[in-house]
């Protein structure tokens, strides 16, 4: 009735390989889980000494014998044998298949050690395969790999190798020696799939949508800048401001050593600058209107304003020319030049690093206070969470920030030395 | 308005010619305006940026002025912390100018 005995039934040959339906080692997927859980035909002559003890297991054993012997030989009347084909063998795609699932397995359970195919009843193949591959899954995958790398050899070779025998052999036999748990399988496997492209999916439609806002504050972004420089009230704006914080740039340097730039000599020149500017706008003004009186009155206007000019260049002369009479000798001015250039020099830079500073705490505020609005918090709370930094918080970036100045300070080849250490 | 005088470079050592300083001060000036323009266009949300670009078209200069101040708090800061970092730079490379 049987085809005996099962030489490589592991369970009873005292090899000490888990039990056929134990999970493998490493954590498991849900998926995987319940597949592992639905049973194969094999199951009842897979329990150790089943062969000696059990009837029903003697009875799958020989089910899932004949099922594959026939299912074999049907294959090998479906797809003749080549002639001089290497790699099918005269037992047709059926049993070459069964042969290759065994050789995974012997592989997998046995690193080394020969196989010498068509040995075992195809049943006790089976068993030997669910052994080693209690998933259908990873036999699957390992076949798939064994028979890309055969096709690839044939194709280098020229034989005449035809993957679609064995292909359609695997699909045949794997319901067979799976049973149940083969149609688990690709149950899990369809789900696991659908899942997986459905978060795929989700996932590019968040990039998607990520990718349109990014492109459209870009755009935006685009657009403001038109705007505010080709806004004329706005550039000008921007200019009166830049000339205030020059100004008091520059009047924040107490230099009075050298004489050279007192903070009394810029408010001077700034002072001559801003009459000029007045002048240079009233003068435009001048003969502009199609009426004598508005022209006449233009011309007064800038008539004074030229006064003024013409004063606040006198006195900043004459401070010019009090600043030059402390310095007496030409070697004496150049030494006294010399210092003054290291020293502003050395100002702008400290101003530049604090500018820095300044610029990267600002944006990090700007950060927090942006991510606030994000997490629902309307203007005020969000502007009153950004301010609520750490002392911590506020050392990091102090640090960052004064660090990236250094650096960059340095790398355009200007160092600041000790005397800028704000990192504490 | 020129905002980087002779008089200031002149501070740092700085010496041009007339045709040099007032290709000098052209460049560095619309430099510090990008830059100042950029940082401004940074400090704007989306939602800020959408209503920006509503002047577009309208050409509302005095109206594009009072929502600057309205919704750019820190301009002022802006203003100073580019220049003074533009300033930094020229005076770092002040030998490369002469």
């Amino acid at each position: 009735m049987a085809n005996r005995p099962r030489r490589n039934n592991p369970n009873s040959s005292g090899n000490n390989a888990p039990v056929p339906t134990t999970p493998e080692q490493g954590p498991l997927s849900e998926y995987d889980t319940k597949i592992l859980a639905a049973p194969t035909p094999l199951d009842l002559a897979l329990l150790p000494g089943s062969e000696t003890t059990s009837f029903a297991a003697e009875a799958a054993y020989n089910d899932v014998q004949a099922s594959l012997d026939t299912t074999v030989d049907l294959l090998k009347q479906q797809y003749p044998t080549p002639v001089g084909d290497k790699y099918v063998s005269p037992g047709g795609p059926g049993i070459d298949m069964l042969n290759l699932m065994a050789l995974m397995a012997h592989r997998r359970r046995n690193e080394k050690g020969n196989y010498t195919p068509v040995q075992d009843p195809s049943a006790t193949m089976a068993q030997n395969i669910i052994c080693a591959y209690p998933n259908p899954k990873q036999l699957i995958a390992d076949v798939s790999t064994h028979a890309k790398a055969m096709l690839e050899r044939s194709r280098h070779q020229g034989d005449t190798f035809d993957p679609a025998g064995l292909q359609e052999s695997f699909a045949r036999l794997l319901p067979i020696v799976y049973g149940p748990r083969y149609q688990e399988y690709r149950d899990q496997h369809r789900a696991e799939r659908h899942a997986t492209a459905t978060v795929a999916a989700e996932q590019a439609a968040v990039a998607t949508r990520e990718q349109q806002a990014r492109d459209e504050e870009e755009s935006l972004k685009y657009t403001g800048r038109e705007i505010l420089a080709n806004s004329k009230s706005a550039t000008l704006n921007r200019t009166q401001l830049i000339n205030q914080s020059l100004m008091s740039l520059q009047m924040r340097q107490a230099t009075a050593r050298n004489a050279l730039s007192t903070p009394k000599h810029a408010l001077l020149q700034w002072n001559k600058n801003r009459a000029e500017a007045k002048y240079l706008r009233k003068q435009a003004k001048v003969g502009s209107s199609m009426f004598k009186f508005i022209n006449n009155h233009h011309a007064r206007v800038a008539t004074k304003a030229k006064r003024t000019l013409d004063a606040r260049s006198g006195v900043l002369s004459a401070h010019q020319a009090l600043i030059d009479g402390r310095t007496r000798t030409v070697e004496a001015q150049a030494a006294v030049r010399e210092r003054a250039y290291k020293e502003k020099i050395k100002f702008y830079s400290e101003q530049k690093i604090a500018a820095e500073e300044s610029r990267i705490q600002r944006r990090a505020l700007r950060q927090r206070e942006l991510h606030a609005r994000s997490q629902g918090m309307n203007k005020h709370e969000s502007k009153l969470y950004a301010a609520r930094l750490t002392p911590e918080d506020k050392r990091r970036i102090r640090l960052v920030a004064v660090t990236a100045a250094k650096r960059n300070a340095i790398r355009q080849g200007y160092n600041p030395g000790t005397d800028y250490d704000r990192d504490n | 308005m020129t905002v980087i005088t002779k008089q200031l470079l002149a501070d740092i050592g700085i010496s041009l010619d007339d045709s040099a300083y007032a290709q000098f001060t052209e460049q560095y000036e619309a430099e510090l305006d990008s830059r100042i323009v950029n940082e401004i266009v940074d400090e704007l949300d989306t939602e800020q940026l959408r209503e920006l670009t509503r002047f577009k078209d309208s050409g509302d200069d005095a109206e594009l002025q009072r929502w600057l101040v309205e919704n750019v708090p820190d301009l002022d800061k802006i203003v100073e912390e580019e220049m003074a970092i533009l300033l930094g730079e020229i005076a770092e490379n002040s030998e490369s100018f002469t």
